[in-house]
């Protein structure tokens, strides 16, 4: 049986000229070789990775779907070793560009032969014969090397939203007042991953020696407070899901032996500091450690090292306000205009590392109330319009390049 | 047309030039200061190395990205070159003698100006070595009554590093402004 099925292919940071262009080039691949969907449907994904976001939108999609196959294009590809990521030589020809779809059919799982849409391979072997008329880059050319969209500040917003779902999850915003509404933006982080951590660590301080934790498939985590570093034996995938839901006594702590020793040396650590500080966003997903107050303003004592932590959504936001004075985390909600999620993930965070406190003292509370209600904090508004400006070439630089780690 | 600068300074060595010319959309230009008639009177013989840089805005404007020169024996210059500036970095270089007395040393000339904008501190060469911590630089600044202020491991060779030290001073002095 060699019918082959349509591929299902999305694009990323084309805009809807290259995009015509891309798919009279795909009608000459074959009739029905693959068609362009959606990207939550496709089978694989194409970019092109030579203009300014390119290795953005890589790396972005590669974190969204981390086991769908991706056509790369590339002036001089040859950079990745990613087995899931097929590079293609601009510019790319038709031959190159079937060649490159039948390798992603060969990754792909059988499951997706289920599908009714199917074509006779014949169609799709004969395209290796037609010349190489129409080169890709021809087509692409408009495109680089600005992204596709008009706005590449809104794209990589979006683009930053829908990647941060991981780290703030996606609740929506709850009417605070309502006591039944309001136990939903609770956790107890003492039952996830995030508390195993803490106490592992506390016990490793405790006897001076580092310890690992480990469920039923074994260690996922040696951890090492005295050189404050944590060793990963897990994909971060697999830890995040294992961060994500309480652990419910699968978890145990052990301290690390000499026998240990080979197996932590072929791993590779990371600060300790930027493990805890995304196992907690990963369980908070936009939640408050249970027994924060709404009301009490927050103090933070010093900023996270947001150069070498993940930067959650509007982190620098939240932040800015809460160096300038005391808000309670209803008034940041409400003063930055911001989802709840964003701030209480934040402030998980934070708390998590010990840079946050609530002040309850009449004062503060007193000074909570003034900050928030008589003088929000506002630049003089005409360079409220220049820092706008600046924040989005910014964004644009943070995101553009890859985060270290 | 206004002339809005962002201020790179600390001691040499700490990447001053490097982070000016990472946060740069033109090639940077390290240029003899022009100083002012007073500052000839003063001291006339004296010209100035300093970095310039800048960035491109969508809107056709530019920021100025200024580095003071390190050498504290041109602290007369500091006080010009701030003049219409919108913030100030603070690089300080981790691996070499007292970082935190460094910190001191220029929280303290640059006051006035901290005082009527806002500072945000780069960390440098942390691979280098790591101690002291971000922590104690926290302190120190909570010692000189600067209250609570970003402070990150910068590689000022990094441009990410420096674009987030930017976009974190500007977010404590208006935390509305919003790309
Ligand atoms: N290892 C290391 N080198 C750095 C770091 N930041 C800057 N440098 C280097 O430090 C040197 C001095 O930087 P420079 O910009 O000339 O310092 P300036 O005197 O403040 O202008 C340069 O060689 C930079 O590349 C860092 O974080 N780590
Ligand atoms: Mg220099």
């Amino acid at each position: 049986m060699t019918a082959q099925t349509t591929l299902r292919l999305c694009h990323s940071g084309m805009d809807s000229r290259s995009l015509y262009a891309f798919e009279i080039f795909l009608s000459r691949v074959g009739p029905r070789a693959c068609e362009i969907t959606g990207e939550e449907a496709a089978d694989v994904a194409f970019i092109d990775i030579d203009n300014d976001l390119g290795t953005y939108l890589l790396e972005g999609h590669r974190l969204l779907y981390p086991s769908r196959p991706l056509i790369v294009s590339a002036q001089s590809p040859g950079h990745g070793d990613d087995p899931l990521t097929i590079e293609v030589t601009k510019p790319v020809g038709l031959a190159a560009f079937s060649a490159a779809l039948e390798q992603v059919r060969r990754l792909l799982p059988p499951t997706t032969g289920d599908r009714p849409r199917s074509l006779d391979a014949a169609a799709l072997e004969s395209a290796d014969d037609i010349p190489d008329e129409m080169p890709i880059e021809a087509l692409l050319g408009h495109v680089a090397p600005r992204p596709a969209s008009a706005d590449p500040v809104a794209l990589l917003r979006q683009l930053e939203e829908r990647m941060s779902t991981f780290y703030v999850g996606s609740m929506p915003d709850v009417n605070l007042d309502d006591p039944a509404a309001r136990a939903a933006i609770f956790y107890a982080p003492e039952l996830f991953l995030q508390g195993e951590i803490a106490r592992a660590l506390a016990h490793a301080r405790e006897i001076q020696r580092p310890v690992r934790l480990e469920d039923r498939s074994g260690t996922a985590l040696f951890l090492d407070p005295r050189h404050g570093l944590a060793y990963q034996a897990r994909s971060t995938n697999a830890l995040r899901a294992l961060s994500q839901l309480p652990t419910r006594g699968t978890v145990n702590m052990a301290r690390v032996e000499a026998r240990d020793a080979p197996q932590v040396a072929g791993l590779d650590s990371r600060p300790l500091e930027a493990l805890e500080w995304d196992v907690a966003l990963w369980a908070s997903r936009g939640r408050l450690p249970r027994g924060t107050d709404l009301d009490h303003p927050v103090r933070l004592h010093c900023w996270p090292n947001l150069t070498r932590l993940a930067v959650p959504p509007e982190a620098m936001r939240i932040a800015g306000l809460w160096s300038r004075g005391s808000f309670s985390l209803r008034d940041t909600v409400r003063t930055l205009e911001v989802p709840q999620r964003y701030v209480f993930a934040f402030y998980s965070a934070c708390h998590a590392l010990g840079l946050v406190e609530q002040i309850a003292t009449p004062a503060a509370l007193a000074a909570a109330r003034l900050d928030a209600t008589g003088s929000t904090p506002a630049a003089a508004p005409p360079m409220r319009g220049l820092f706008k400006r600046i924040l989005g070439k910014l964004l644009g630089a943070r995101l553009g390049e890859a985060a270290p780690g | 047309m206004s002339h809005y600068k962002i201020i790179f300074a600390g001691p040499v060595g700490a990447g001053k030039s490097t982070a000016v010319s990472a946060a740069s959309d033109i090639p940077p230009i390290r240029t003899e200061a022009v100083a002012s008639d007073e500052v000839r009177e003063l001291k006339p013989n004296t010209t100035v190395a300093l970095d310039y840089g800048a960035m491109k805005l969508a809107d056709g404007s530019t920021i100025h990205l200024y580095g003071t020169p390190g050498q504290p024996r041109f602290d007369f210059m500091w006080e010009i070159l701030t003049e219409g500036g919108i913030a100030l970095i603070l690089l300080i270089d981790n691996s070499r003698g007292d970082p935190l007395k460094e910190l001191r040393f220029y929280l303290g000339a640059f006051s006035g100006f901290i005082r009527k904008t806002a500072v945000a501190i780069g960390v440098t060469h942390t691979d280098l070595r790591a101690t002291p911590r971000l922590a104690d630089f926290q302190a120190e600044l909570d010692r000189a009554g600067f209250g609570c202020v970003p402070v990150f491991e910068v590689d000022a060779r990094a441009r990410r590093d420096v674009c987030l030290l930017i976009e974190a001073v500007l977010s404590t002095i208006d935390p509305l402004a919003k790309a």
